[in-house]
């Protein structure tokens, strides 16, 4: 139950500015028709309605998709934990009897609450997930959690350089860079040569292009065991990662200041 | 002798930090050859305090009271030394069964969501200790009532007045009735009818439960209220450990008797000196009664017997090399 309240007051956070709520989802839209027309403008120039067997107007849901995701799978943790860390506020979560990650993920699902309706509503309504068995259902939904874990826990690892770093805010245009081009936010990884294909199982990635595909019902069955089978292992790497870093942080924090 | 609620017992702290030199030549030098150095915040310090006692904890900006707390509740790890809390021999470890049983209250560190209203931090509290419903809501309509901010409980925190919300910080250490209190600093930036609201409060809470009290604090008022017995800190190390009244009449200087009158003096007596029109200084090492007529006697109170007068002078001592 205490996690659940902290999911609750998560999501209530997150309707207490409406007006940011919605000048970010303008902003997210905006950045959407910029890709769109970009996009329009390539298939219009090179004459084809195929690339990489993605056809334009399947582009655009691929781009309306994958930055829904960007926004599901956000950086807030590193800003929250630095914030914390420099301010010395940490303290005041250490001394509850309570697991700060598991407090953190639930806040987590709570601030990506309102973008998850969006994307469960889009696979329950126009993906064609639901017509190939239940097989294909359950795994995708195993690759969704797996996946969502997976990425909590890698940014929670790299937010735990919060420790050691006194601003961490350049990591911001890093990881949005990372989410962009490895990520697939700018464009389908599947448009690379062959050889770089490995990229698409990268963490951003699997994030990013290939919860997308599955949205759109381009992964096979083969294809979503190895995406889930690849999220399981970046998970129990970026898990035990964590623990050991966090261990050697967390003695390294002066609590700062009275 | 009741078995103490807390023992320090010669633990210190040190931590590294970094100096930085100014100008643009010495940036660009620390971006290469950073200068390191070790503070010790806490030396040797020993210390006990028991069930139901409040200890007051004195020492200037950074002498090391709010690390000594922080070594208490697990934030820091002691580098040398043990700490000793409840049956508890490793606060740094933070076991939940630990944390159930301390309230901490740090005023410059929140424990309030910003954006919500006080009541749905309490909420998230009474989830984090697992307070049975009945039990919270009975005791939160009675320390909201006490501290007089029961309309503000739906407010947004961002809304509050800094008073509102130091007490609103305060019922959140309280909420799951811990067995040892720590505050930080109190009543900082709070008017004085607050100030007076938390002191009677803070005594009726300490003579009922019996609630172990650590409070530290710049405000000597506080101590002077509250505190049955003090330990002061300076430059890291304990420099007194005793009752207030103690601390005074060890380090008040000779007896001095400063007094004003309601109208100047025709005649000054043996041993007064005049300090201004109607202010007076008495030596009272040289006589047994005061040599003024007590019916002008607006105030007499003894030159440099105050906590804050001792405090001043201890804390400007220079650090033991």
């Amino acid at each position: 139950m205490k996690y659940w309240q902290t999911y609750q007051n998560a999501v209530t956070t997150t309707f207490a500015y409406r007006g940011n709520l919605v000048l970010h989802l303008l902003t997210v839209g905006l950045n959407i028709l910029m890709a769109c027309f970009m996009w329009l403008a390539v298939y219009r120039f090179s004459g084809s309605d195929n690339i990489a067997g993605i056809g334009a107007n399947q582009m655009i849901v691929y781009l309306i998709v994958v930055n829904v995701l960007a926004l599901i799978f956000s950086a807030n943790p590193i800003f929250t934990l630095s914030s914390l860390i420099r301010s010395g506020n940490l303290s005041v979560m250490l001394l509850r009897p309570i697991n700060y990650f598991r407090q953190s993920f639930w806040t987590y699902l709570g601030q990506a609450t309102p973008y998850l309706v969006v994307y469960g509503l889009a696979i329950g309504l126009v993906s064609p997930i639901f017509h190939q068995g239940w097989v294909y259902v359950l795994g995708s939904l195993l690759l969704l959690g797996v996946t969502y874990g997976m990425y909590f826990l890698l940014i929670s690892l790299i937010s735990l350089t919060s420790f050691w770093l006194i601003q961490v805010w350049p990591l911001r245009p890093v990881l949005s860079a990372l989410f962009l081009l490895l990520g697939g936010q700018a464009f389908p990884l599947q448009i690379l040569p062959h050889a770089w294909q490995w990229l698409t199982l990268n963490p951003f990635a699997l994030a990013g292009n290939q919860l997308t595909l599955l949205l759109l019902g381009k992964l096979s069955q083969s294809q979503l065991w190895l995406a889930t089978g690849t999220a399981v292992g970046w998970l129990l790497l970026a898990a035990v990662l964590l623990k050991i870093v966090w261990r050697r942080g967390i003695r390294s924090f002066e609590g700062v200041g009275g | 002798m009741a078995t103490p609620t807390i023992t320090i017992d010669h633990v210190s702290f040190n931590y590294v930090t970094y100096t930085k030199q100014s100008g643009l030549r010495g940036s660009w030098h620390d971006l290469f050859h950073r200068q390191k150095s070790t503070v010790a915040a806490v030396q040797d310090v020993s210390l006990t305090v028991a069930p139901g006692e409040v200890l007051g904890l004195l020492g200037a900006n950074g002498a090391g009271k709010t690390t000594l707390i922080k070594l208490m509740t697990g934030i820091l790890p002691a580098s040398a030394g043990q700490v000793r809390l409840l049956d508890d021999q490793h606060p740094f470890q933070k076991k939940p069964a630990f944390l159930q049983r301390i309230g901490v209250m740090l005023s410059q560190k929140s424990q309030l969501a910003w954006d919500l209203p006080p009541l749905d931090t309490l909420v998230l509290l009474r989830e984090i200790y697992h307070i049975p419903h009945d039990r919270f809501d009975h005791w939160l309509a009675f320390l909201t009532e006490q501290l007089a901010v029961t309309e503000q409980l739906h407010e947004p925190v961002r809304k509050l007045s800094l008073g509102q919300r130091i007490k609103f910080e305060l019922i959140c250490a309280l909420i799951h009735t811990p067995e040892i209190l720590f505050l930080d600093e109190p009543t900082i930036g709070i008017d004085v009818s607050s100030q007076a609201n938390i002191y009677r409060f803070l005594q009726q809470l300490n003579h009922d439960t019996q609630m172990t009290i650590i409070l530290t604090s710049h405000n000597t008022k506080d101590i002077e209220a509250l505190a049955q017995r003090v330990a002061v800190i300076n430059h890291g190390q304990k420099i007194f450990d005793g009752t207030p009244n103690g601390l005074i009449s060890r380090y008040a200087s000779a007896a001095t008797l400063e007094v004003v009158t309601d109208e100047p003096l025709e005649t000054l007596p043996a041993h007064v000196t005049r300090v201004d029109e109607t202010h007076y200084r008495v030596d009272a090492t040289a006589l047994a009664t005061v040599p003024l007529d007590p019916a002008h006697i607006l105030q007499v109170h003894r030159h440099n017997g105050s906590l804050d007068d001792i405090l001043t002078q201890l804390f400007s001592e220079e650090a033991p090399k």
